[in-house]
């Protein structure tokens, strides 16, 4: 009997050992996502740029994340997604979308985003939607425009993946070359790499 | 013939996907062991609970108490204040000095042992925010911290009952040891910290 006890505390012992290990090791990775970019240059009638339409893909384990324990219900989804879409930009708009605009090595400013909306894709990956407005529309003729996403913690990975995830409005088009894209490793936080991705819109 | 303590091993391992998936989107889990990933952090806290078990039942019941209160307020503070600073530039001094502190195996004062544990509670606390992923909900954050809180205090408590057991084993010799190791451990990390690495030509 005394034989059996110790047998199934040797084995308790074992299972717990290993799940403890793998444990460690599952979590001992901090958690990272990545957020695939597209973005579409808008223009007025003037051909000035007046915003950035963005659309993240976001992966799928920070998907989850974000929505585990939300309702989404047939008669609550949209109310929820809604709600979810409103606490995202809120963070958001605290680390500036991640996004920054340079003419000429100039800062451009944006002004907060009022037009976003966040869907869930049928791999169950979040959508996030936004129009991220100038503050004043800029004449890009004659002059060179650089779109830079980063996250700065290095907790997230924002890419473009490819060069043709940016397209400019017909007017901008008329005026641009095809936008290049390029990456850089901008530093080391806590062993983690800080990537930066630049669309450069040459407009000379 | 498969014996049943193999079929137990593999059980655990067939475990681990649903393991690795868990802990992904299960902050508690992720703040649990975020600071066994942290070296600075566990250098520091090994240090001041040498200290503390070294200075006998006083500190033992005394010091913890305001270490876990500095260590709270600190962890809420992350919500809203982010350090500028590198956290290691200051715990492995505060680690190099608490070793140096067992290493003369002196009855210090209570104080002493008070403020370096509430200085070192205060910086592993506001090393230990949450990745910023913005739309996280509050609840994961505050489930993260609640697990590093937990394992940061387990450890000081744990190290430092044993720390308390073995103050008088060989005249003390033996934390003095470990306090030796801890400030060398310490400086060592510091120096590389520090130091510029040049590659030969």
């Amino acid at each position: 009997m005394k034989k059996k006890r110790l047998t199934i505390i040797y084995r308790l012992l074992l299972a717990t050992l290993l799940l403890s290990t793998t444990q460690v090791f599952a979590a001992g990775a901090a958690f990272h996502y990545q957020l695939d970019l597209n973005a579409h240059l808008l223009s007025d009638e003037q051909g000035r740029l007046t915003a950035i339409e963005m659309h993240w893909l976001y992966d799928k384990a920070l998907s989850d994340t974000l929505m585990d324990g939300e309702d989404l219900s047939a008669t609550k989804r949209d109310s929820t997604l809604k709600r979810r879409a409103a606490d995202i930009l809120e963070g958001l708009q605290g680390v500036q979308y991640f996004t920054k605009a340079l003419k000429d090595q100039h800062p451009i400013s944006f002004a907060p985003v009022t037009q976003y909306s966040l869907a869930l894709t049928k791999e169950s990956r979040l959508q996030l939607s936004m129009v991220l407005p100038l503050t004043q529309a800029e004449a890009l003729n004659g002059h060179v425009l650089q779109v830079i996403v980063s996250d700065a913690s290095a907790v997230g990975l924002a890419t473009f993946v490819t060069r043709d995830q940016l397209t400019l409005s017909d007017s901008l088009q008329a005026q641009c070359q095809a936008p290049k894209l390029t990456q850089s490793q901008l530093g080391v936080i806590d062993q983690h790499t800080v990537i930066s991705e630049t669309m450069l819109i040459d407009c000379r | 013939m498969i014996n049943r303590t193999t079929i137990s091993l593999i059980s655990g391992l067939l475990l681990i996907p649903v393991n690795v998936q868990a802990a992904g989107t299960n902050f508690f889990l992720q703040g649990l062991y975020h600071p066994m990933m942290v070296p600075a952090q566990l250098i520091a806290l090994f240090a001041l609970a040498l200290l503390i078990g070294q200075q006998g039942q006083r500190s033992l019941c005394r010091v913890p108490l305001g270490f876990v209160l500095a260590l709270s307020l600190s962890l809420l503070a992350t919500r809203y204040y982010t350090p500028s600073w590198n956290s290691e530039l200051v715990l492995l001094p505060l680690a190099a000095l608490t070793g140096l502190l067992v290493i003369l195996k002196r009855e210090w004062p209570l104080q002493l042992s008070m403020l370096l544990a509430i200085l070192i509670a205060t910086v592993v606390g506001l090393d230990s925010a949450v990745p910023m992923i913005p739309g996280l909900q509050a609840r994961k954050i505050y489930a993260s911290l609640a697990g590093s809180g937990l394992t940061i205090t387990s450890l000081l408590v744990l190290v430092s009952i044993v720390s308390f057991f073995l103050r008088n084993i060989l005249q003390g010799i033996a934390l003095r040891v470990l306090g030796a190791w801890s400030t060398a451990g310490a400086i060592l990390v510091l120096t590389l910290l520090l130091a510029p690495i040049t590659l030969p030509n």
